[in-house]
């Protein structure tokens, strides 16, 4: 065994000054240097001086206490060397016992000469493990920060992956719905014998309507899309010429598509075949919350008014057939009707599409 | 002619579906564009067939399926998601992918309504 690794000198605190030539050649392969010292202000200041693998005290042969304040000392820095006392007096003092901790041998004196150097060299040994034990310690410590810190990064990283993996997934779901929708609109907006011309202009309008609907569910969030917005954006060329009223109320992004085409159409009818035909002509868009039974739905009124008297068409389009999807609880026909002072009719918004303020 | 329960929450695509079925020659149950409304007609209503989009709002069309299955309806799936998506249960069912392909559901409906059709 020997102190091999760790660096430093030896430090002998004895009184005796003859006594100090023994250390340095019992102790002299153990340690670069061997300093020894008398008790006292030297020996304190050599103490502190942190250069020292271990230290050794001899409390022997003073007159006064200054050996034994100096192995207090040393004793007392518990994060320094490892201190061996040496006397014959030892039970007298009771250090035996001593509750200092760190790395402490007692030496019986008078010396024996190869229990000294192998009493060192032990606690040499004993503090260099320790020192490693404790570097070690300090890796494994930082090693399961390490390992804590990239669990943490991991899961950071799989969340944020998961959460993408499921807005492309309803992204995609979404689009292919809107493509769905509309194939359902070309596929209506083809049917009859109407010109090309026409039937090209419908079918743009009604592609842009929902192009609209498209970029405001994009743009909503969970809490889903203000009634208002949508009346404002479907209605904004006819807004001159139309009223739009009704407290706050949100639609789910599956609604917002249909119920913006529903209310393009009514725009564009009325201005095709309703009031807004004449130049005193106008709408009156209202909503308002009912409760039929245990359903409690928004029922949004459209009024024309101004205009020539309405006529029931022979059979619905388009337009009215989407109004029709939107009867709401308990009717059995939806409400459309064809008066005097013009066109009326309402959509139904059910519970499950309105999103609870 | 065959009667065939159309269930999808996007009343637009019910209305395709109503058409194409319309033009095969068959008559529309429906459309139903809710878990409820679907269950309500397929209790109460003589069904031969019925196709069914798989989300349904914030439901999907499971339960539906299950009371067509418990009436030996035959049905098929109309879906924008992946046949991966469907639960083991039904995944051996007839799926249809959304866009459509008119030629597909035609024969979809032909093979669903044919007189010993057991899908």
């Amino acid at each position: 065994m020997s102190g091999a690794g760790v660096p430093a000198d030896l430090l002998v605190v004895d009184a005796v000054a003859e006594r100090h030539g023994t250390y340095r050649d019992l102790l002299g392969r153990l340690a670069r240097e061997v300093v020894t010292v008398a008790p006292g202000e030297d020996a304190r200041q050599l103490l502190g001086a942190d250069r020292f693998a271990a230290v050794l005290v001899n409390l022997d042969g003073a007159a006064d206490r200054a050996p034994v304040d100096v192995a207090g000392i040393a004793l007392g820095a518990s994060s320094g060397p490892p201190v061996i006392v040496i006397s014959g007096r030892m039970a007298e003092l009771g250090a035996g016992g001593c509750p200092v901790p760190g790395a402490f041998a007692y030496v019986p004196a008078p010396l024996a000469a190869e229990l000294l150097p192998a009493n060192v060299a032990c606690l040499l040994e004993l503090a260099r493990l320790r020192a490693t034990l404790a570097e070690r310690d300090g890796q494994i410590e930082a090693l399961g920060r390490q390992v804590a810190e990239l669990g943490v990064a991991a899961a950071d990283e799989k969340r944020t992956a998961d959460a993408l993996k499921a807005r492309v997934g309803e992204q995609i779901h979404r689009s292919k719905n809107l493509l769905t929708i509309m194939q359902s609109v070309a596929h209506r907006t083809l049917q009859g014998d109407h010109p090309l011309s026409e039937v090209r202009d419908t079918l743009a309008g009604r592609f842009r309507a929902l192009a609209r609907a498209h970029h405001m569910i994009a743009m909503a969030d969970e809490n889903g899309t203000e009634i208002a917005d949508i009346m404002d954006a479907v209605l904004a060329d006819i807004s001159h010429r139309v009223t739009a009223n009704g407290p706050p109320a949100r639609l789910a992004h599956s609604a917002v598509q249909t119920f913006s085409l529903a209310v393009h159409e009514l725009a564009v009818n009325a201005a095709k075949h309703g009031a807004l035909r004449s130049p005193d002509g106008s709408v009156a868009v209202g909503w308002t919350f009912f409760e039929h039974g245990a359903e409690r739905y928004l029922e949004v009124g459209w009024t024309e008014r101004g205009g020539a008297a309405s006529k029931a068409p022979s059979h619905y389009g388009f337009g009215l057939t989407l109004v029709s999807s939107f009867a709401g609880p308990g009717a059995d026909r939806p409400c459309i009707a064809f008066e005097e002072t013009g066109f009326i009719c309402c959509l139904r918004l059910l519970q499950d599409v309105l999103i609870a303020a | 002619m065959a009667r065939v329960l159309v269930v999808d929450d996007e009343a637009l695509i019910a209305m395709m579906l109503s058409d194409l079925l319309a033009e095969y020659g068959h008559e529309t149950v429906g459309p139903a564009h809710s878990e409820g409304q679907a269950l309500e007609l397929v209790a109460s209503t003589p069904i031969d067939a019925a196709i069914l989009d798989v989300t349904l709002g914030d439901h999907d069309c499971f339960a539906v399926a299950e009371a067509l299955g418990k009436r030996g309806i035959p049905f098929a799936f109309a879906t924008g998601h992946g046949v991966q998506s469907m639960p083991d249960a039904f995944r051996e069912r007839v799926t249809v992918s959304k866009p459509f392909d008119f030629e597909v559901v035609r024969r979809l409906i032909d093979d669903l309504v044919a007189p010993k059709a057991h899908l």
